[in-house]
């Protein structure tokens, strides 16, 4: 019982991960990045070899420092998370500020300062454009909300039980979609995750329908 | 140049005064007094030494040849002087000349920076130049409006997020079954991004009432379940208030807890 529970909770975990996550974008990124500059700094002739040397000289390099900052941004936004004890952008736009300013902290109160400043600033342009990028995602989501909404407060009871059944969907993409970057052992996880949400949702269903009559019946009352 | 030449002329004085002083110190004072004793003298001076040889000539008549020699040198450090101080004039003349060439050399560098002619710029020119300013500072305003709608203007669905989670963990019932801290997040996933997205339907019934419905996963040291809540936006006093709060706790036992439910006045 304690083991999937505990399986549950990505924190201390995520940390590990995200330093292997980090470090292969900083790797694969700075390869791509130093290849190309080496192949444009060769002379006709060596731009390959002028590429590969490049390359082994500066993706390594390039890699760690993406591990580190990965890494402290998810401790950082780890002991967020315990400490508000909710999950919102928040988290990540502090996180990103704390890890720029401890990075700068050797180089005195005013870089680190400045440091974490462009941070939060940098945390709050990605989040704001994930927010707005899910915003226009879930556009064309609401269109058949909306149908059954207004049968739903047109008609009073019949409709209502279509009210519940559609924010299940969503978690379950969410779900799919976030399963796809798992690891071999949590995509087995999660796929009895799954298993065992999509049941308890059936019954969250069974349950609101039994409970969303006595819902209405005080707007019933306000009207 | 006069007053030079008198400068000079001061200067041999005073060396003739000085070999005087030395001949009168050596001789007795007797001998320039007679006239017939200095051209016996004179004679012996020639045979004893070079000084007193030159000392006496200088007074005798320049008939001799050795006299006629040494005075030829003499003329000779005379020309001498009369050219250095020449040189002299001409070295301050030099200078004079040095300003004009500087002067002239001075001329050519200042008539360009006057011809230089500046050409206006095009009225389509300028006009393009401020579009594009205008168009910069466009998108950073586009920016900056995204950020803190997003952000600094906190979204409804995280409002209400908060609102309810903080109802939730304030409840003894629920800390009763799943222990003190309980946690909220938005979706059972390792993904930051997604646990931190807060399924949520935003509509507005028939009578111009706002609704915002979020499911989120709450989860403490003992167990875990998942909330459901709904609130709407009073017109009246303009402050939003629940519909229901449901909460359904999956662990350790399933139960279900309705803490809030919207009765009318």
């Amino acid at each position: 019982m304690g083991t999937p529970e505990t399986s549950r909770e990505p924190c201390p975990d995520r940390i590990l991960d995200d330093v292997g996550g980090a470090f292969g974008m900083g790797a694969v990124g700075g390869s791509l990045f130093h290849f190309l500059k080496g192949t444009y700094n060769s002379p006709n002739g060596e731009r390959l070899v002028g590429g590969a040397q490049a390359v082994r000289m500066n993706a390594p390099r390039v890699g760690g420092s993406f591990a580190v900052w990965g890494g402290l941004f998810s401790a950082f936004d780890c002991t967020m998370v315990f400490m508000r004890q909710k999950e919102d952008p928040w988290n990540s736009i502090i996180a990103g500020a704390a890890t720029g300013g401890f990075l700068s902290m050797r180089q005195g109160p005013g870089a680190a300062g400045r440091s974490a400043l462009m941070g939060g600033m940098l945390l709050a342009l990605i989040e704001g454009a994930g927010l707005m990028l899910n915003r226009v995602l879930a556009t064309p989501p609401p269109l058949p909300v909306d149908d059954p909404n207004l049968p739903a407060v047109m008609g009073g009871g019949g409709g209502i039980p279509g009210i519940p059944q559609v924010p299940v969907a969503p978690p379950e993409v969410a779900s799919s979609s976030g399963g796809g970057s798992g690891w071999f052992g949590s995509l087995f996880g999660k796929k009895e995750e799954e298993k065992k949400a999509s049941p308890s949702g059936g019954k969250s269903e069974m349950l609101e329908s039994f409970d969303t009559p006595s819902t209405p019946i005080p707007t019933f009352e306000y009207k | 140049m006069a007053s030079r030449i008198a400068r000079l002329l001061q200067h041999q004085n005073r060396r003739l005064l000085s070999t005087a002083a030395e001949a009168s110190s050596r001789r007795p004072p007797r001998a320039p007094l007679s006239g017939a004793i200095p051209k016996h003298e004179v004679a012996k001076a020639e045979a004893s030494s070079l000084k007193k040889s030159r000392w006496y000539m200088i007074k005798s008549n320049p008939s001799s040849p050795l006299t006629t020699q040494r005075e030829s040198h003499k003329v000779s450090t005379h020309l001498v002087r009369p050219s250095a101080s020449y040189s002299t004039q001409a070295s301050e003349q030099n200078p004079k000349e040095g300003t004009k060439d500087l002067k002239t050399v001075e001329d050519p560098f200042d008539s360009p920076t006057y011809n230089i002619p500046e050409k206006p710029v095009t009225f389509a020119e300028g006009a393009s130049y401020s579009l594009v300013i205008v168009a910069g500072l466009g998108i950073a305003a586009v920016a900056g409006y995204a950020v803190f709608k997003e952000l600094i203007f906190e979204p409804k669905e995280y409002k209400i997020f908060g609102k309810a989670l903080a109802r939730v963990q304030n409840d003894s019932q629920v800390t009763a079954k799943i222990g003190y801290p309980v946690t909220g997040y938005g979706n059972e996933s390792r993904n930051r991004a997604a646990r931190q997205r807060i399924p949520n339907k935003v509509w507005t019934d028939e009578d111009g009432v706002e609704h915002v419905e979020v499911n989120f996963y709450i989860r403490g040291p003992h167990g875990a379940g998942k909330v459901y809540s709904e609130m709407f936006k009073d017109n009246n006093d303009r402050s939003w208030k629940f519909t229901y709060l449901i909460v359904e706790i999956v662990s350790p036992h399933r139960v279900q807890l309705m803490l809030e439910s919207y009765v009318p006045a």
